[in-house]
């Protein structure tokens, strides 16, 4: 095994430990309407910039990385309709999870073996 | 006295303020800084300042009134989450087909903040162009030229849970001001009775003394 093939192994560890590690439920609904369970990601905010008219704004940004490996299917950009994605908001592992679109392009970290999705909030129309 | 460019920017205010009817929020200063959550849906704010002002060179340099072409910058900020049917998502009974379903009638966040950000450009443009409000509220006369001048929709914020769109419109106008000086800071009041004591002058020539002395005793 190399060291890729290594680091790719050791996702189990630095993604999807949610006992001892950082890893928290996930949650996919893939276009087919299939409901994948039982994954394990991490889960990050950040927030905060700037609009172009120079408007401070501070917007949380969901971003979900999970293991390629562990997916039954793997979310691809020309996806249609777009993945939805559940997920906690809280650090309580058996906490709520909350609805989330993938509207924005995914990223694919292939050779590394994980992918990683923008989340954007899904809400109830009126 | 206040000047003219301040009355016009809170008459500017209030005639956005009073049209809002729960559509938009209007704000009468440039924010800090606002939360997406702030500015999403029928929260979607409108900023109104003053930006700048020319004051063209005129024969009344001196005592005034002096011509002020006002500025006025009225930001828009909009901002929206994804929206569909998402009862029937997390409906754990709903079968895959009808998850998929409402996942297609889905609307992104993109689509719906950019239809909002048209949405508040066309009634903010409205309102303060109606030829009724030709005067914005304040008695005729007293704004000449008021004109929209431009209008620019800015990228949407990069990234996040909720999509942002912000744009400004250009607001100008005339005014006259009145050139009054400064009034300084106010006296200090003092309430209640006042005595004054005023001293007896003796001119150096001579050593009588006043026979009438002047003085002013307050009452009681």
């Amino acid at each position: 095994m190399n060291l890729r093939e290594q680091a790719e192994a050791d996702l189990s560890v630095t993604l999807e430990d949610s006992d001892s590690g950082f890893g928290l439920p996930v949650e996919l609904i893939g276009p087919d309407g299939t409901v994948y369970t039982g994954l394990t990601g991490q889960v990050l905010y950040d927030s905060t910039g700037t609009t172009d008219a120079g408007l401070p704004i501070v917007v949380h940004k969901p971003v979900v990385t999970l293991r390629r490996n562990s997916l039954a299917r793997v979310p691809l950009p020309t996806d249609s309709p777009k993945w939805m994605c559940r997920i906690p908001i809280t650090p309580d592992r058996q906490g709520e999870l909350v609805t989330y679109q993938v509207e924005e392009p995914l990223e694919s970290g292939g050779t590394f073996g994980f992918i990683r999705l923008y989340l954007t909030r899904a809400e109830q129309c009126s | 006295m206040t000047m003219r460019f301040r009355i016009v920017k809170a008459a500017l205010v209030e005639l956005l303020g009073d049209a809002a009817a729960g559509r938009f929020t209007v704000v009468g200063y440039q924010s800090k800084g606002q939360a997406a959550e702030e500015v999403t849906d029928s929260r979607r704010t409108v900023q109104v300042f003053y930006t700048s002002g020319e004051f063209p060179p005129s024969g009344g340099s001196i005592s005034g009134p002096v011509k002020h072409g006002l500025t006025f910058r009225i930001d828009l900020t909009v901002g929206s989450a994804s929206k569909g049917d998402l009862t029937a998502i997390n409906d754990p009974t709903s079968t895959p087909a009808q998850v998929a379903a409402a996942m297609e009638g889905f609307q992104t966040s993109a689509a719906l903040a950019d239809k909002s950000f048209d949405d508040l450009f066309e009634i903010v443009y409205q309102i303060v162009m109606d030829a009724r409000n030709i005067d914005i509220g304040l008695d005729p006369g007293e704004v000449s030229s008021r004109w929209i001048g431009s209008v620019e929709k800015s990228e949407p914020f990069a990234r996040g849970e909720y999509i942002v769109i912000g744009g400004m419109l250009e607001f100008t106008c005339i005014v006259s001001e009145d050139l009054v000086g400064d009034e300084g800071l106010p006296a200090d009041q003092v309430d209640g009775a006042v005595l004054v004591d005023i001293e007896t002058h003796t001119p150096p020539d001579t050593e009588e003394a006043d026979p009438a002395p002047a003085g002013v005793r307050g009452g009681d």
